[in-house]
């Protein structure tokens, strides 16, 4: 019987027309749209060294050296990161109004630290803004130790220079160092979560209240838990195929490189999936309103998510990051574009490790939820 | 001995301030093609919920096959059979597919499954559109696969909640038919219908109720015999006077005459050959009419004299 159920779930699953148009078509157009769009853009950054005028504005030789030593190390894509121009602080500015001269000015003052000047947003300003970022956090970071916990300073050392040579291999992307990745890793979440869009049916095609089919069904010989089981099982893996030829198209057709090993984009698809059908799975059994405003608010919940996760703008994550990052955790979007970034930045390291178990404790939420929600055998009205 | 298939005992469903069944009593022997019957809103369709265990209910007793009727007596669900109100399939599932998903809800075995699907297929009369997603069956061809996928598992008791609504005569024709051979085959039968013909047709048992209650019940020709109008004579005949009417109305047995577009209806109450008398004072009075005929009560004056003429829908 379960089996029965769940080829037909299969069959309904994959006919759905409309769910496999938003879950496959549209990560694979808006994705050769970026493709497109991000294609120039990136190639021509990736292509040379980022022209940056350095003022030395301290007469101390030693941090001087140090930052100069820093600064021409630091590399990409097996070419010199900036393409460095020493020079006094007036002629850095006549150079940096001439944006064919310079693109930046790093001072180096008498702390010791490092200030930016740029004169227009971009990729190229933001690769030389996160180069200071954490120049000077890890500036600050040595100061504090050796005032507070001196006996420690060695340690925190060995991190900063671990975090040193983190910004030459990983600044802008570890394995991928296309700053344009996260939309695709967001892009990639939003198709995940529209597996929402057909796990939303479980609940509704098992409930008498909310379909006719759901009424045929409860007057049928077989506990409820076994159609929400085999629905559930049905949805996920119809989800996660469509998920799959998406990503492959990204992989494969379009070259774009999600970093870390294929498998393992793969595997965190897979979890991504669980998290949109788990999404779905929950809202389906939410109460006895239409299927329409349900799927409505999916399709809310999926681009409200995917907004504030960086698929409409880049720095978006980081904005909430800094300011309320409890919705990072709650996010699916966020949650799953974090998983594709941990696995790009650090592997299958602890990092994704965690990140993945996020996606597993959301999914798991939403799937008791649901349970909870979908387990009443009796109802006061149909 | 009869057997009893369903007993409703004092049954009392509340929706708020709403009564919709008010200590409702029911009875179905096995074999029966029983008619339940009601206005809108009378609580035929929360009566079929609360047998099938989908609703809960304030007090009373259900038992079905003579045991109490639960939403996990999956023993008990598995010898019914629902056709519901509306059309309850899936759009992306084909004809064959739809009946073996819900076929596949009772019967496990594939083979068996595969045969009763056949047959389903073949008694509604779809062996044509095996293959038709039902977005392109006509009403009449999607009622009668919500009917197939309810009976394909061949079921002891079947459940129809009015499943003729929109089709045409031919498709009501082939269902009516294929109610009676069910019954014929041993299931019993609960038929709701706002068709009284229908009603009349097929159903050996007839109950009617109102505002959640039991009013009456028995077959046809009882219901019949229950009421106060016992001949209806119609007359066509243009411009009666009133004074006519009201004279009409005094020959002994007439007990209600309307008159409306040409056509006098004229009720009698005991005996069925009121007609001499009318036919006479027509004669009497050198009126000429069109045509005079007498009909015997139908089932559907049995229902509006029972449950009235008021519009329920505007309650």
């Amino acid at each position: 019987m379960f089996i029965n159920i769940l080829k037909n779930q299969l069959r309904l699953g994959l006919r759905n027309k409309s769910n496999i148009f938003w879950t496959l078509m549209f990560p694979i157009i808006l994705g050769t749209l970026f493709y497109v769009t991000f294609g120039g853009i990136y190639d021509e950054y990736n292509s040379e060294a980022i022209k940056t005028a350095v003022v030395f504005e301290s007469d101390n030789e030693t941090t001087n050296n140090n930052i100069k030593t820093y600064l021409e190390s630091l590399e990409m894509n097996d070419h010199k990161m900036l393409d460095i121009i020493y020079t006094d602080y007036e002629t850095a500015l006549d150079m940096l109004k001439d944006d064919e001269k310079v693109n930046g000015i790093i001072s180096v003052h008498e702390t010791g630290k490092l200030s930016l000047d740029i004169n227009s947003n971009g990729v190229l300003s933001t690769i030389q803004e996160n180069i200071t970022t954490i120049y000077n956090q890890n500036v600050e970071l040595i100061e504090k130790v050796s005032k507070e916990h001196p006996e420690k300073l060695m340690d925190v050392l060995k991190g900063v220079m671990s975090r040193v040579s983190y910004i030459n291999t990983h600044a802008m992307g570890g394995d991928n160092k296309d700053p344009f990745i996260s939309y695709f890793y967001n892009l990639i979440a939003m198709a995940a979560m529209f597996a929402a869009l057909n796990s939303v049916r479980i609940g509704n095609n098992c409930q008498a209240n909310m379909s006719k089919v759901g009424a045929r069904t409860n007057a049928a010989p077989v506990n409820r838990m076994v159609f929400q089981a085999a629905g559930f099982i049905a949805s996920y893996i119809v989800q996660t195929l469509i998920v799959f030829v998406a990503i492959t198209y990204l992989m494969f057709g379009l070259k774009i490189d999600f970093g870390g090993e294929k498998l393992f984009v793969y595997i965190t698809t897979a979890f991504a999936s669980l998290v949109g059908t788990s999404l779905g799975f929950f809202v389906g059994n939410i109460g006895s309103f239409e299927m329409e405003k349900k799927e409505g608010i999916l399709v809310g919940i999926t681009l409200t998510g995917c907004a504030l996760s960086g698929l409409m703008y880049g720095d978006m994550k980081a904005i909430i990051t800094e300011n309320v990052p409890i919705i990072n955790k709650i996010n699916p979007a966020a949650v799953i574009s974090d998983s594709y970034y941990s696995l790009n930045m650090f592997g299958t390291s602890g990092r994704y490790t965690e990140a993945v178990m996020y996606m597993l404790i959301l999914s798991a939420v939403f799937i008791v939820l649901a349970i909870v929600m979908g387990r009443r055998n009796h109802y006061d009205s149909i | 001995m009869s057997e009893t298939i369903v007993e409703v005992k004092n049954l009392v469903k509340r929706y708020k301030e709403l009564i919709a069944l008010d200590n409702f009593n029911m009875k179905i022997e096995k074999g029966e093609v029983f008619g339940l019957l009601g206005p809108n809103g009378s609580g035929k369709t929360t009566t079929i919920n609360c047998i099938l265990s989908l609703l809960d209910f304030d007090n009373g007793e259900i038992d079905v096959f003579g045991e109490k009727m639960k939403s996990n007596r999956f023993d008990l669900k598995k010898k019914i059979g629902i056709v519901m109100q509306d059309v309850a399939v899936f759009d992306e599932l084909s004809v064959e597919e739809n009946i073996d998903y819900f076929c596949g809800l009772y019967i496990d075995d594939k083979n068996l499954r595969k045969q009763y699907v056949d047959e389903a297929i073949k008694f509604v009369g779809l062996e044509d559109f095996t293959k038709f997603k039902p977005k392109k069956l006509s009403g009449g061809l999607l009622r009668r696969l919500n009917i197939a996928c309810g009976i394909a598992h061949k079921p002891e008791l079947i459940i129809l909640d009015e499943p003729t609504v929109a089709v045409d005569p031919q498709s009501r024709n082939k269902i009516l038919e294929g109610i009676t051979e069910l019954n014929k085959q041993g299931a019993t039968i609960i038929y709701t219908s706002h068709y009284m013909e229908e009603v009349e047709q097929i159903c050996t048992h007839i109950l009617i109720m109102d505002k959640g209650k039991n009013v009456t019940e028995g077959t046809a020709d009882e219901l019949k015999r229950s009421i106060k109008n016992t001949e209806n004579i119609i007359v066509y005949i243009k411009n009666l006077d009133k004074k006519h009417i009201e004279a009409i109305n005094n020959i002994n047995h007439v007990y209600e005459v309307s008159y409306m577009s040409g056509r006098l209806q004229i009720k009698c109450a005991g005996g069925r050959h009121n007609i001499t008398h009318v036919i006479s004072y027509f004669a009497d009075n050198n009126l000429d009419y069109d045509r005079i005929y007498s009909e015997l009560p139908t089932l559907n004056d049995v229902f509006l004299e029972i449950t009235g003429k008021n519009l329920r829908d505007k309650e």
